[in-house]
């Protein structure tokens, strides 16, 4: 009895020896390589003290009075360094938008980094970041998607972030983001933006073909029989490129229940039925004119391989075509005429879709690694990354910073629909551009009538098969 | 060496244009040549690869295809474009109002973005009948064609495109041309009783043969390394029908990541200009004209 009232008695030393310890442990912490000075909320205990005599014996007594919550602001981290980091836009204005907000709050941390943040445009990313890389001008980190995680981490460029970024950072990403990130056991990169496509209809459209406007087509059944219908009534189901590997190949594939490469990457697997089927789907919607026939034809980089024609905004096309959570908000703006809906993520064999992150990178040879550490730390906050998707309008990796994240219902309504069908394996984990140039041609051929399907996939296997063996070959 | 040591403030004129020269492209081509015989993706050590890179060369079906577009669009590219722009230059050469505002909206073209003559032509050559070149077909009684979707009429409409794009350039030159033949030997010929006709056949044409030469030696050493359109069009598709030299070196540098091979190749693009330009100097007699 005795014993138990004094453990929870709590002295002047008693409180003063706490305050020690949890003085200490803040120095030390702050003496770490990458401190992550944080607005701390702690409640302490007011006490008063009151003298009472029980059986001849003074006891002191704490009673407690009330718990003041009270904010302790760390001192700025003196950690100095410079940073520099490349970035690619997200939105209109990132500069103004998002970096000069962020940069603010990150200064008033780190007054002693010195931070340059580089907006750079997409086109030719990967060119730029390889020949700055080759020159040993690399940035300290910069924006790259998992699309390079082979390239990189063959020749090891990126350094690995398991020690540099807290467990419960990636403990806190969502579902299977973590399986792409990761390079011979090693993490290389922190995703910064979730990448989950996905497709609108427009209910009006669907009431003109004669199909039910709340019961949007998903199944590759269903999305025949909307083809068949929109088609016949003059517009389009949805919109297609044979250039986006990772939406109308990889997606398409997995849907039919297979993958692109085995799981150990020794083989290609064209040459399977689940090719077969992919392809064969993908033939249809061309050779039926369930899509535009220009998607065949397009520029290798998926920003510009857009249709000259937005059939969705105009009101030709049921679907849209395979758009990140903004599609809902821009058509609402672009075409406020339309009433529309989620589609959910296609399915056939399998329901499934291709989840990309667009991810933070540090490389190797940064000249300030410890700064540019604390800088990560920093960014890939809940907070910080609920604001970064607030403003670039991507869903946040994180799940806490969904807590932070100020989109709209609908946008996340969007990622929710998928956000437990997302998927990275080695189909988008190695070779994303060899495949994409690869294949195209081939697939090319097939939906444009220049050869059979299966006289494509032939010929796409055979080349795939030799960019496996020349990998593995050279990695042996 | 008497007349270095004479001269020797003279070379710090030159000095800025020589180091430039070493620096950027002698260099560059030294590199080049080293990395031909190499395998490398940029980020990892090179490896020595002998001539196994040339040897693929040889058996890449994609190259030939590549090699025989780019003389195919050569063709198609250097004459028409010629001749299409000195028939506005002579056009516009004339002494009438607004002409300065015609010369400006040809030359407008040139100084716009690839990435936005890639839209306004993805429009224009929409597979469709509601396309605009299919539009204009069928006034004039014509099918619709798949311009960039048929393997036959891609090369041929990217063509189109680039011709369009470029006149504008190639008239400049040729009206710089035109103004600098002496007005008298107009006036010669019209006392000789020369039509206008006969005027062009045999003054403006001889008179012009040093900006022929410069503009078809320009066009063809342009042409032998177009890019553009490829890369924000076609991707060099469909089936590689559109898929030039340039693009495929470009491809193989940084979506193959060998730059060994893209080097080759480079190199083999060197050469085939080398030819083509000597090929003309034979033929159009620089030396005798020019030098």
């Amino acid at each position: 009895m005795s014993q138990d009232k004094a453990s929870r008695r709590l002295t002047r030393r008693r409180l003063l020896g706490t305050g020690l310890a949890a003085g200490g442990a803040s120095v030390l912490a702050a003496c770490g390589a990458t401190p992550t000075p944080q607005t701390v909320v702690e409640t302490v205990v007011v006490t008063t003290e009151v003298e009472k005599v029980v059986e001849q014996t003074v006891e002191v007594e704490k009673v407690v009075e009330k718990e003041v919550v009270v904010e302790v602001t760390p001192a700025p981290s003196t950690l100095a360094g410079e940073v520099n980091v490349w970035v690619f836009p997200q939105g209109e204005n990132d500069l103004d938008a998002l970096w000069t907000p962020l940069n603010a709050r990150f200064q008033q941390e780190y007054p002693g980094i010195s931070l340059n943040i580089e907006l750079l445009p997409w086109g030719g990313r990967r060119e730029k970041m390889l020949t700055a890389y080759a020159a040993g001008e690399a940035p300290d980190a910069a924006y790259v998607n998992s699309d390079t995680i082979s390239l990189f981490g063959t020749n090891d460029v990126l350094a690995p972030l398991d020690d540099v970024l807290a467990q419960e950072a990636w403990d806190d990403l969502f579902g299977d983001l973590q399986a792409g990130l990761i390079w011979e056991g090693k993490r290389l990169m922190f995703p910064a933006l979730l990448i989950g496509t996905g497709h609108l209809y427009n209910k009006g459209l669907m009431s003109e073909i004669g199909l039910d406007p709340e019961k949007p087509p998903y199944t590759w059944d269903e999305l025949r029989a909307a083809g068949a219908a929109s088609a016949t009534s003059g517009y389009f189901l949805t919109s297609w490129n044979t250039m986006d590997w990772a939406n109308t190949w990889v997606s398409i594939v997995w849907q039919a229940g297979g993958t692109t490469f085995s799981e150990d990457m020794t083989k290609a697997l064209l040459d399977t039925e689940p090719a077969y089927e992919a392809l064969n789907f993908a033939v249809e919607m061309f050779q039926n004119g369930w899509v535009p026939k220009e998607g065949a034809v397009g520029s290798d980089t998926e920003s510009s391989a857009v249709s000259a024609v937005n059939y969705w905004i105009e009101g030709r096309s049921t679907l849209s075509g395979w758009g990140n959570p903004d599609i809902t908000t821009n058509t609402r703006t672009q075409a406020p005429e339309i009433d529309f809906g989620l589609v959910p993520v296609w399915m056939n064999k399998r329901q499934v879709c291709n989840g990309g992150a667009g991810c933070w990178g540090v490389f190797k040879g940064s000249k300030a690694p410890e700064a540019t550490a604390a800088w990560l730390n920093w960014l890939i906050q809940p907070e910080q990354q609920g604001f970064y998707g607030s403003v670039t309008k991507f869903a946040p990796p994180r799940r806490s910073a969904w807590d932070y994240w100020a989109a709209e219902p609908l946008p996340k309504e969007f990622v929710a629909m998928r956000i437990d069908l997302l998927e990275m394996n080695q189909d988008t984990t190695y070779f994303w551009q060899e495949g994409k140039v690869i294949c195209a041609p081939y697939f090319q051929a097939a939906v444009l009538g220049y050869q059979t399907v299966e006289q494509a996939l032939a010929g796409a296997q055979a080349e795939l098969q030799q960019l496996v063996d020349e990998f593995n070959a050279s990695r042996a | 060496m008497g007349r270095l040591r004479r001269g020797w403030r003279w070379y710090f004129f030159i000095a800025p244009n020589v180091l430039t020269f070493l620096g950027f492209t002698l260099f560059s081509w030294i590199f080049l040549i080293y990395l031909s015989f190499h395998d490398w993706n940029l980020l990892g050590a090179r490896q020595f690869a002998g001539l196994s890179n040339y040897e693929r060369m040889v058996s890449d079906p994609i190259l030939r295809r590549a090699l025989v577009n780019t003389l195919q669009y050569a063709i198609m590219f250097v004459i028409p474009s010629a001749a299409v722009s000195l028939g506005l230059a002579t056009l516009v050469n004339q002494k009438m109002r607004g002409m300065y505002l015609f010369r400006a909206l040809y030359y407008l073209p040139v100084v716009t973005s690839i990435a936005v003559l890639a839209i306004i032509w993805k429009f224009i050559l929409l597979p469709r009948p509601d396309g605009i070149a299919n539009y204009l077909l069928q006034q004039l009684g014509v099918g619709p064609r798949e311009w960039l979707l048929d393997i036959r009429l891609a090369l041929p409409s990217i063509t189109v495109m680039q011709i369009w794009s470029t006149m504008g350039y190639y008239m400049v030159l040729w009206l710089a041309g035109l103004q600098g033949i002496p007005e008298e030997m107009y006036e010669a010929a019209r006392i000789d009783g020369a039509s206008r006709g006969q005027m062009f056949r045999f003054v403006t044409v001889p008179m012009l043969k040093p900006t022929t030469i410069f503009i078809t030696l320009i066009a063809g050493i342009g042409a032998f390394q177009m890019f553009g359109p490829p890369y924000m069009l076609t991707g060099g598709g469909p089936v590689h029908a559109t898929t030039t030299m340039v693009y495929y070196i470009w491809q193989q540098a940084f979506n193959r990541y060998r730059m060994g091979y893209a080097s080759s190749i480079s190199l083999l693009l060197f050469v085939l200009i080398l030819i083509a330009s000597l090929i003309q100097r034979k033929y159009m007699r620089w030396s005798e004209t020019i030098f």
